[in-house]
């Protein structure tokens, strides 16, 4: 940021406003390499040292990009700047630079969910697989510069593929957690027995992409102290880097209290890269893979150019000052577990691809392994695949641009989330597209009302592009069950009774896609059906209890299963309890309950039936159920142990529909099915012991 | 073992448990087939080919051969007042025009007992008409609304079609028709109407001041089920009359068996009638009636 831009005004908050600079660090552009100011001269200047180190091979490039002409002071924070280069001669520039901070989230629970290089149930798949199947695993041609905390060269998964490590701290080679871990997931050694597999990891044969350590933090008493990450990009560059993995961002809460402050949030939106560390960046990408003299591509280079991949940051935010400024280099957002963009993501459509950023799991310094969330963890998945894609495509003329564009090209998903795909960008331009091919489970179905239709479809691709499934009716669901592996549901709670008919798309990257028809019959719902026959109850003394199991008495036509509700119309008298499917009824006093019994279904529908039941000794004299609505059954009791008894039972006209003698009892009901019998006035006359009882009924 | 005595168990196995055989009454609507005509009612409800009756409760295609002009008829019944008593009001009337057109209508309310707050009731309309081809021979044919309030909130409705054909010569007389063919509904629920094929032959013969007159009437019942009513009719100079019948009933007719006698009289074109009910479950059922002719 050029220094006249940066007179912000602390701003009063709870927690004091942090500028986002480094305020001990000064970057000066001097006018002429050849005629230095006397730095020592000074005041306030602590230190002075060429901030970019000065290589001979590349000295002529160096120069010819003016990195020459800068320096690094080290400054006392409490002299002003005017009073130390003011009416000082042979200055350009004077630059604070921001302070960059590793782009990693702390080990917060709700960021604990987890992903992987290869896809995961729910997550979308950065399709690596495939890469890894034709043989593109990695090569050692190709060097990833990991510009960030040093890596543990050490490590046994890590250590074959490391190459150079350089200190751009000043406080020498550290092994760093971040380092180490973002270096993993770019080339842990594959296939070696132990650990991980990083994306470009190699074969196991010791051809895994190398990893250059540029290292610009330093962990000191829990703190990151920040390197020279201009000279850091440079130097990569210089050592044979063409891809510089940078999982690091410039923080807009720089006071660090884990909230963004009116202040804080403007100061960024306003802040600049240092023009210093443009030029770097323009270095890396113009220079990486080329010879110093002829600044053509190096004949073993794969690429000519570097390069750049950048963290989008973890702060929520829609802006990013590096993107905004140096919108070649790549951008990445971090995805969590279901592959939407991660809360903590920064994001905006200058994020250029987004990847997996939750529950990474990948090296950690001592040998040891774990799991970090952030855009700090997406970033390297897009470098090592990019390291993947030119060991496929790189050589001669190839360029940073190319490979950026089929990293973008080939990116799968939704186009507001452009997703990693390794094997969408190896085969991005290509023109001889297969389709998917989707093999269905099920193609029809009949099912009833309270079941949940499930069938898997399994969707492969000749070309191993991406595909992706949809269905045509939102009757149905569809939800990711393993890499390659789609449920198709349909819920009849919910859908109601038809057929519902669905076409089953798979879809892959280029548009290209197989069809299966589908079609699931939901069955009408019935209510329960009363399939036993209940009659009227005699309880005869205080505490006599009757029990029923109401599974003898209910069904489901649709094979449910039932819940039950009873209840007595007088508590007092006759008391009902239940358990589950158990009805008890017990005798409390002398009198008459009805007692009503619920069937219900699991779609809630349900079956009444209620009964008498006579609380007395002595029994009843005509009793029927129904007492006068008549539907199909209608029981007759009478007395109560059973007794000698003439029965009929007669139309309005006079038709007799029923004429018996039978032995009836309260214990021994004669029941009568009517249900064929037109709704008609009816008239029952009983006779026993000498009496006889007449009831008027309706059937209906 | 007392506990079992004392608890009535569901799960027992009862004697008279199951289904029980259950005889007639299928068809809806059984009310509907009861004669009106008291003079017919006499004759165990025979006599729907007989030429002496009067228009107003005949079938419809005997409105050309009844004679008269015009006839209007009342009926009342006390009805099976020792099962479910009810009170059968009916009213009907016939024309006709020019010799050989006939029209008959009616309309009949019954009400039974009051059971709390309500009272059940039916309703028959039948309205038809007739032509008649020659000297020997009519038809006719109508339509017949039918209604039962069941209970305070179920009702059944039904609508039945008539068409008959009557023959006659001398004494004899013969009729063969289709008896209400329809059906009546409740709520969701159809019901086939208690529709017969009708056959029914009628012979008279005078002797001086003397007339005697035999009615034999059968029904064939769509759905199931036979009546077979025959009726005698004597008569004095036209003026008074005594009747007596009986109604045979299969036991899933919707109507039972019984026997009947009857009486009445006709001065200047009125006509009194009475008629009683004997044996089966109708018995004390009474029908009275008043009608003129001219």
């Amino acid at each position: 940021m050029v220094l006249a831009a940066c007179s912000k005004q602390a701003a009063t908050v709870s927690v004091p406003y942090v500028e986002p600079f480094q305020t001990d660090v000064l970057l000066v552009q001097v006018d002429d390499p050849a005629n230095v100011p006397d730095w020592s001269g000074m005041p306030g200047v602590v230190s002075a040292r060429r901030l970019f180190v000065d290589e001979p091979r590349f000295e002529g490039a160096m120069h010819d990009f003016g990195l020459d002409r800068w320096y690094k002071l080290s400054v006392d924070p409490s002299v002003p700047v005017t009073k130390s280069f003011g009416g000082v001669e042979g200055i350009s520039l004077v630059e604070r630079r921001m302070k960059p901070s590793a782009a990693v989230l702390p080990d917060d629970p709700d960021l604990k969910l987890q992903t992987s290089l290869i896809s995961s149930t729910s997550s979308p798949d950065i399709h690596l697989l495939p890469l890894w199947e034709n043989g593109f695993t990695g090569s050692s041609d190709i060097a990833v510069a990991i510009v960030d905390g040093g890596i543990d060269q050490a490590h046994p998964d890590l250590a074959a593929n490391c190459g150079l490590a350089e200190d751009f701290t000043g406080k020498g080679i550290q092994t760093h957690a971040h380092g180490t871990h973002v270096a993993g997931i770019v080339s842990a050694v594959r296939d070696n027995g132990i650990g991980i597999s990083g994306i470009a990891g190699g074969s196991g044969k010791g051809d895994g992409t190398k990893l250059l350590s540029a290292q610009i933090f330093y962990n000191e008493d829990g703190s990151d102290i920040l390197g020279d990450y201009e000279a850091a990009i440079v130097w990569a560059a210089n050592h044979g880097a063409v891809i510089a993995q940078n999982s690091w961002a410039f923080k807009a809460d720089t006071n660090g209290d884990g909230e963004l402050s009116e202040t804080e949030e403007s100061a960024y939106r306003s802040s600049h890269i240092t023009i210093a560390f443009k030029y770097a960046l323009e270095y890396f990408t113009t220079m990486a893979g080329c010879d110093p003299q002829t600044r053509e591509q190096l004949p073993d280079s794969p690429m000519k150019g570097g390069l750049l991949v950048f963290a989008a940051g973890n702060e929520g935010l829609d802006t990013n000052p590096v993107a905004a400024e140096f919108p070649d280099a790549i951008f990445v957002g971090a995805t969590d577990s279901e592959g939407k963009p991660a809360k903590f993501s920064n994001h905006g459509d200058w994020v250029d691809i987004w990847a997996p950023g939750t529950g990474i799991y990948s090296t950690l310094p001592d040998g040891t392994y774990g799991r970090l969330n952030g855009t700090s963890m997406a970033c390297p998945h897009v470098a090592g695949a990019a390291a993947l894609i030119l060991q496929a495509c790189g050589g001669p003329g190839f360029t940073p641009s190319q490979l950026a564009e089929r990293l973008k090209g080939g990116a799968s998903g939704d186009a507001s989330v452009p997703f990693l795909d390794a094997m969408g960008a190896l085969r991005y331009g290509a023109e001889d597209n297969k389709p998917p091919i989707l093999q269905a489970g099920l193609s029809e179905a009949e099912i009833h009302a309270h079941e949940r239709f499930v069938t898997k479809f399994t969707v492969s691709d000749p070309d191993g592009d991406a595909v992706s499934i949809s269905v045509d009716n939102e009757v149905f669901t569809v939800s990711k069950k393993g890499p390659d592996t789609y449920e198709v549901a349909l819920d009849g709670k919910t859908s109601g009774a038809g057929t519902f008919t669905a076409t089953v798309t798979a879809t892959d990257r280029l548009g290209a896609t197989d069809v299966r028809p589908l079609s699931v019959t939901v069955l009408p719902n019935h209510a329960p059906v009363l399939t036993g026959r209940i009659v009227p109850v005699l309880l005869r003394k205080t505490g006599d209890r009757f029990s029923m199991n109401l599974r003898d008495y209910f069904s489901d036509p649709d094979g449910e299963t039932l819940s039950f509700s009873a209840s007595s119309s007088n508590p007092d008298v006759v008391f009902v309890s239940r358990t589950s499917d158990n009805l008890s009824l017990i005798m409390l006093a002398e009198g008459r309950a009805e007692v009503s019994i619920r069937a219900t279904d699991a779609l809630g529908a349900y079956e009444n039936v209620s009964f008498p039941v006579f609380a007395s000794p002595d029994g009843v004299t005509l009793v029927t159920v129904p007492e006068q609505k008549v539907e199909s059954w209608l029981t007759i009791i009478a007395g109560s142990d059973p007794v000698p008894a003439h029965v009929t039972l007669q139309t309005a006209t006079g038709a007799v529909l029923y004429d018996g003698n039978v032995s009836l009892g309260v214990s021994s009901p004669l029941m009568l099915d009517l249900s064929l019998i037109a709704p008609v006035r009816l008239l029952l006359s009983v006779s026993y012991g000498g009496q006889t009882y007449t009831k008027t009924l309706v059937k209906l | 073992m007392k506990r079992i005595f004392t608890i009535l168990c569901l799960a027992l196995a009862c004697a008279n448990m199951g289904a029980q055989d259950i005889s007639g009454g299928i068809e809806a609507m059984g009310f509907s087939r009861i004669v009106r005509s008291a003079t017919r009612a006499g004759m165990a409800h025979s006599g729907a080919a007989s030429v002496s009756q009067r228009g107003a409760f005949a079938p419809f295609s005997m409105v050309p051969f009844q004679g008269g002009v015009m006839d209007a008829s009342f009926s009342f019944s006390r009805w099976n007042p020792q099962g479910m008593p009810a009170s059968h009001f009916a009213l009907g009337a016939a024309g006709l025009l020019k010799g050989r057109y006939g029209i008959s209508g009616s309309a009949v309310y019954q009400t039974g007992a009051p059971e709390g707050g309500f009272a059940p009731s039916d309703l028959h309309i039948s309205l038809g008409v007739a032509r008649g081809l020659s000297e020997h021979f009519s038809f006719g044919f109508g339509g017949h609304f039918v209604s039962s309030k069941l209970t305070a909130s179920d009702r059944l409705s039904g609508f039945a079609l008539d068409a008959s054909v009557a023959f006659r010569t001398g004494g004899f007389s013969a009729l063969v028709g289709l008896t209400q063919l329809g059906s009546a509904s409740l709520g969701d629920d159809v019901y086939p109407m208690a529709s017969s094929v009708t056959l029914a032959v009628s012979y008279g013969h005078n002797f001086g001041d003397h007339r005697v007159e035999g009615n034999v009437d059968a029904d064939f019942y769509l759905a199931r089920g036979v009546i077979v009513a025959g009726g005698l009719q004597y008569s004095w100079r036209e003026t008074a009359f005594v009747r007596g019948g009986y109604h045979w009933a299969s036991k899933d007719a919707v109507l039972p068996s019984f026997a009947t006698v009857g009486a009445g009289a006709r001065v200047h074109g009125v006509t009194i009638d009475a008629a009683f009910l004997l044996g089966g479950p109708l018995s004390g059922t009474m029908t009275f009636g008043v009608g003129y002719g001219f």
